[in-house]
């Protein structure tokens, strides 16, 4: 998770392409060349598709994240030579919030999380060479 | 004896492929590669003298250097990515305030880049050097560092609002290490908990081992000591899982 969200980073170096007047489609291919992962695959068929004139659909419903969707779709237009530097900004915005609130629940839940592993195994653990050997000792006097 | 040349070798192929993988992060001048190459040679014909006839020792060692190098790679590449990029930006914050107060392009790189002169710095100078003498295709470096020139070059090609490019690019950089930062520290926590936990177990088998006889107890040693590894791992485990869904 270290890094910046794969959507988010599509959608940053698409901007950056549209406010250097560059194609879209270089800002696509660089994505894909340097990222890796599932969103990335999905994206790469997603291209492949668009370029060979095919209905993209049925790789943007595979996506399950609503934002990474709604992001193709507008990358989509873009590349079919509609103007998209407004949208954007405005799906900018709304990713960058969508991050910053995915990380804060990430941190909220940690705790919970990491508390399963330390209350079934590592307490346990630290119970069993505390007690354990005087436990033994205890039984093997009582027999 | 063959044997031994043989897992020397190995651990030979491992040390060069962990440099190898860290001069695709940064850039190492010839020199330096040369002098580790020696070092590196230097240091298996001594291992190969000194545990040549103990093939399990041998084992061992390049065992460990496989695992310390793939480590250190991970360690090492986040370690030095997130410094060249903070880096970075402030070398765009004063090249966009040096282009903001009339100065070209090119000399506000070499004012800005060249007045540091720390390792970080110097990551960068081969990179601008290149750039201001036009020699751009030499310079050769991947991950960051690539993309850096790339940026560079193509605003210095573009050679118009030269301004408004610099800033974009310090947006999205100051952007990416804003999440680095925050989502790092989600990691930071599950790692620092397994670390402190690693260690007060340690201390407290040592504590344990000197006031009884653990041997005694060995299945229940043993028992303790994999349920405390499979907590760990989970743990860790967990980190791993965590995935952006947005």
């Amino acid at each position: 998770m270290e890094g910046l969200s794969p959507g988010l980073n599509l959608l940053l170096r698409c901007r950056r392409a549209v406010d250097q007047g560059k194609p879209l489609s270089l800002a696509i291919k660089s994505f894909l060349q340097n990222e890796t992962g599932e969103f990335p695959q999905q994206v790469f068929k997603w291209m492949s598709l668009f370029e060979q004139g095919q209905k993209t659909d049925p790789i943007l419903n595979q996506i399950k994240s609503s934002y990474r969707r709604q992001l193709l779709e507008v990358l989509e237009r873009g590349l079919k030579r509609e103007p998209i530097g407004n949208i954007l900004v405005l799906l900018e915005t709304e990713i960058h919030e969508a991050c910053e609130e995915e990380i804060q629940k990430k941190l909220t839940d940690l705790p919970y999380q990491v508390m399963l592993p330390l209350l079934l195994f590592q307490f346990p653990a630290f119970l069993l060479l505390l007690l354990g050997p005087f436990l033994l000792q205890l039984i093997e006097n009582m027999n | 004896m063959i044997l031994s040349l043989l897992i020397t070798s190995f651990g030979f192929y491992f040390v060069s492929r962990f440099l190898q993988q860290l001069s695709q992060f940064f850039s190492i001048s010839s020199q330096k590669k040369l002098f580790f190459q020696v070092t590196q040679l230097i240091l298996f014909s001594l291992i190969f003298y000194l545990l040549g006839k103990r093939s399990f020792s041998l084992w061992c060692v390049n065992f460990s250097f496989w695992l310390i190098g793939e480590l250190a790679v991970i360690g090492v590449k986040s370690l030095i990515e997130r410094r060249l990029k903070e880096t970075a930006l402030e070398f765009i914050d004063q090249c966009c305030l040096s282009t903001s107060a009339g100065n070209s392009f090119r000399s506000s790189l070499q004012k800005v880049f060249f007045q540091r002169n720390d390792w970080c710095a110097g990551q960068f100078k081969n990179l601008v050097q290149n750039l201001v003498t036009s020699n751009a295709n030499n310079v050769s470096s991947t991950g960051f560092l690539g993309e850096f020139r790339q940026e560079l070059t193509q605003i210095d090609r573009s050679g118009q609002k030269i301004n408004e490019q610099l800033k974009i690019l310090r947006r999205i950089l100051k952007i990416e290490i804003n999440f680095r930062r925050k989502s790092g520290q989600v990691l930071r926590n599950l790692h620092i908990q397994a670390l402190v936990l690693s260690i007060l177990y340690l201390s407290f088998i040592f504590f344990i081992s000197s006031q009884i006889d653990l041997f005694k107890y060995q299945r229940l040693f043993l028992v303790s000591v994999a349920l405390f590894l499979t907590g760990v791992i989970l743990t860790l485990l967990a980190g791993r899982r965590l995935k952006w869904k947005v």
